[in-house]
């Protein structure tokens, strides 16, 4: 990004902002935050400036404003995407007037997750362009961050995946090997997946989201081992999602803990093995047994 | 010679992007056209391509000063919707979150009314003063700005007892600014009353809604006159000015802090035990309105199930709605220089507002439509 800046002038650009990156970019401005330790002020208009920060989707209508005012920002024309709307449309992905993300129609210098990213990430974003040196902050205990997940724990049943209202974890199943990944510039920091888990491996870590110059890099991912089907021997599942559910129906039903090896072999056949003849005459019986055992 | 001068879609002075086109004779202003739409999202189509779990986190999405708000609501249309009655520990914290919302929406509009007023000390000073109140809502929340503490049925977070003490301590020094706050703002008195006005009588008929309501002289309050969450278990009182102007609308939000920390007080002082979340079961048909009073005024939520886990509709009414449209009559025959402070005393918040318009190609003339209407 160049040499050092003598001095950063804001100018923040709402392109469909639901005001709360809006109002923490303002926030920003209070003391506590020291941007004036790294010559940074906020000004009122885009000729004066040579940062743009860019907060909210950009909808149809503002796309070209966006295009005008980055051609008004004056050299070295830094631009700053700020919060999941403007990395990503976040929660308002699919929308039918929201046709571009913001790297789509100018480019972009640097990336800050958050929904919204608190003043401390807002103000980390200005020091790194500024190389200047701010405090580190600690955020508190139960601080909704950026969710981090436990490869020990994950069992790649992919409840979070389903639940997540931005679409911002993935499932894909590779070279035997289940990756759940989490696109931190999609995610909107509600923490349904930490609350969904039934396995409890995700966690809000209680740290402020940083600055990123790659989308891409903005992630974190578990990979689990994948077994193949008893019958055709692709793979389909996890052991481990096996045995974790195997372990909550024992724990609901305890009569079931000598069917359980049954159970586990019913479940270790793919969707389409399990529809043949003779395995579903096998899941019958099981299931005659398991209703009697109760 | 009337001229027309178009404000927007970006201004300095703005927030948000909108478009004012306002027609001058001289110095006086004659009318005022409002283009919309700048920060349209889709929402309400989006809402019905979500669970209603994933739709509340959407919904709260729609506002960054009104989030708790709209999430409380969309759970109290849709338990209305579902026949859920959520614990009385979860209604306790509902409101409290609620009041801690309003005063900080409260604290980022008096720091812009002051910064409109050219006042940029107490601007300055505002600002800082509201971190120790945002630090607490981040602590109660995990976030200042999207709380995500509601869920259908009930609420996600419990509150402490060591965030009640330390939120205690905050209350008082709250109170406290909240007197200085006043005193600044009748040093400015004189530069914004008598302006923007909406008289009593023409209020009802604007449609406005909250403290622009009060600020016409007429007490209206959802918190009051149809109390949800836990406010029918609390002593308040309503602000009301008879000034009808700019000065009335700051008077009223100033005089309402005092007032959400007493009720912060008091629903901490008779916090009951007890569960967090009702079980809310299968989605089943019906339909459910929540309304709240949000720092802005009344906001009404509607929905429709079929009986899946994704509604059939989710409509929505925001204050600014209302009260946006009123800032034409407050304009007409005013004065240019006052433009900005009659559209600051609104508090406006379009995030929410936005509608798509649809424009007759024949005649010119728009209309706003509903999104299910786009078929």
């Amino acid at each position: 990004m160049g040499d050092r800046m003598e001095e950063l002038a804001i100018y923040r650009l709402n392109t469909g902002s639901c005001n709360g990156c809006d109002i923490e970019v303002v926030g920003a401005l209070a003391e506590r935050f020291k941007l004036s330790d790294a010559a940074a002020r906020v000004v009122g208009e885009p000729e004066d400036a040579n940062v743009l920060v860019v907060v909210g989707v950009v909808t149809s209508k503002m796309r070209e404003h966006l295009k005008q005012v980055y051609e008004k920002i004056k050299p070295p024309k830094l631009v700053v995407a700020v919060g999941s709307c403007a990395l990503s449309s976040g929660v308002f992905g699919g929308s039918y007037n929201i046709p571009n993300l913001v790297d789509e129609v100018i480019p972009v210098n640097a990336y800050v997750p958050g929904c919204p990213p608190s003043p401390h990430a807002v103000a980390a974003a200005v020091a790194e362009l500024a190389r200047a040196k701010l405090p580190r902050w600690q955020a508190p205990e139960d601080y909704r961050g950026v969710p981090q997940v436990d490869e020990e724990k994950c069992t790649g049943c992919g409840a979070c995946a389903q639940v997540c209202p931005a679409r911002a974890i993935d499932l894909s199943d590779e070279g035997g090997k289940r990756a759940v990944k989490f696109d931190y510039s999609k995610c909107i920091f509600c923490a349904y997946c930490e609350e969904i888990c039934p396995d409890d491996a995700i966690e809000m870590a209680a740290r402020y989201q940083v600055v990123t110059k790659n989308k891409a890099e903005a992630t974190d991912e578990a990979k689990v081992e994948l077994a193949k089907c008893a019958g055709c021997g692709t793979f389909f599942v996890t052991p481990r999602q096996i045995d974790s559910i195997v372990e909550r129906i024992v724990e609901d039903v305890p009569q079931y803990e000598e069917l359980q090896d049954e159970i586990e072999r019913s479940m270790g056949l793919c969707s389409n093995c399990r529809d043949r003849p003779e395995n579903v005459r096998g899941a019958k019986r099981l299931l005659l047994r398991l209703t009697e055992s109760v | 010679m009337a001229k027309t001068i178009v404000f927007g879609p970006y201004h300095s002075e703005f927030l948000e992007p909108e478009v004012y086109e306002v027609v001058v004779d001289g110095d006086k202003i004659i009318d005022v056209k409002i283009e919309q739409g700048y920060t349209h999202r889709g929402i309400e189509q989006l809402a019905s391509t979500k669970t209603y779990r994933q739709g509340l986190f959407l919904c709260e999405r729609i506002c960054g000063l009104c989030s708790h708000a709209h999430s409380c609501c969309y759970c109290q249309a849709v338990e209305d919707a579902f026949g859920v009655e959520p614990p009385m520990r979860a209604k306790y914290i509902r409101a409290a979150v609620f009041e801690l919302e309003r005063l900080q929406s409260h604290y980022i509009w008096l720091a812009l009314l002051f910064r409109a007023l050219h006042d940029e000390v107490q601007f300055a000073r505002l600002l800082n003063a509201r971190e120790p109140l945002m630090d607490l809502i981040e602590l109660v929340c995990g976030n200042r700005v999207h709380y995500s503490v509601n869920a259908i049925g009930g609420v996600r977070r419990d509150l402490k007892p060591a965030t009640i003490n330390q939120a205690r301590q905050l209350l008082d020094g709250l109170e406290k600014l909240s007197a200085e706050v006043l005193e600044a703002i009748k040093g400015h008195a004189q530069r914004i009353s008598g302006i923007g006005v909406l008289p009593k009588e023409r209020a009802i008929p604007a449609g406005v809604v909250g403290p622009i309501l009060r600020a016409s002289g007429i007490a209206s309050d959802i918190r009051k006159d149809d109390p949800y969450a836990a406010y029918g278990e609390v002593d308040f009182e309503v602000k009301v000015e008879d000034s009808c102007d700019v000065l009335g609308r700051a008077l009223v939000r100033v005089k309402e802090i005092p007032e959400s920390v007493s009720i912060i007080r008091q629903l901490f002082d008779r916090l009951p035990s007890g569960d967090l979340r009702a079980e809310v079961g299968a989605p089943r048909e019906g339909e459910g309105i929540g309304r709240v009073e949000a720092p802005r005024g009344e906001l009404i939520y509607f929905v429709r199930s079929n009986g899946t886990n994704i509604p059939q509709r989710v409509k929505l009414r925001p204050p600014t709605y209302v009260n946006d449209h009123a800032v034409v009559e407050m304009l007409q025959g005013e004065k240019l220089d006052n433009f900005q402070l009659v559209l600051e005393s609104l508090d406006r918040c379009l995030s929410c507002t936005n509608r798509v318009s649809i424009i007759d190609v024949r005649t010119g003339s728009k209309r706003v439509v509903r999104v299910s209407d786009l078929g």
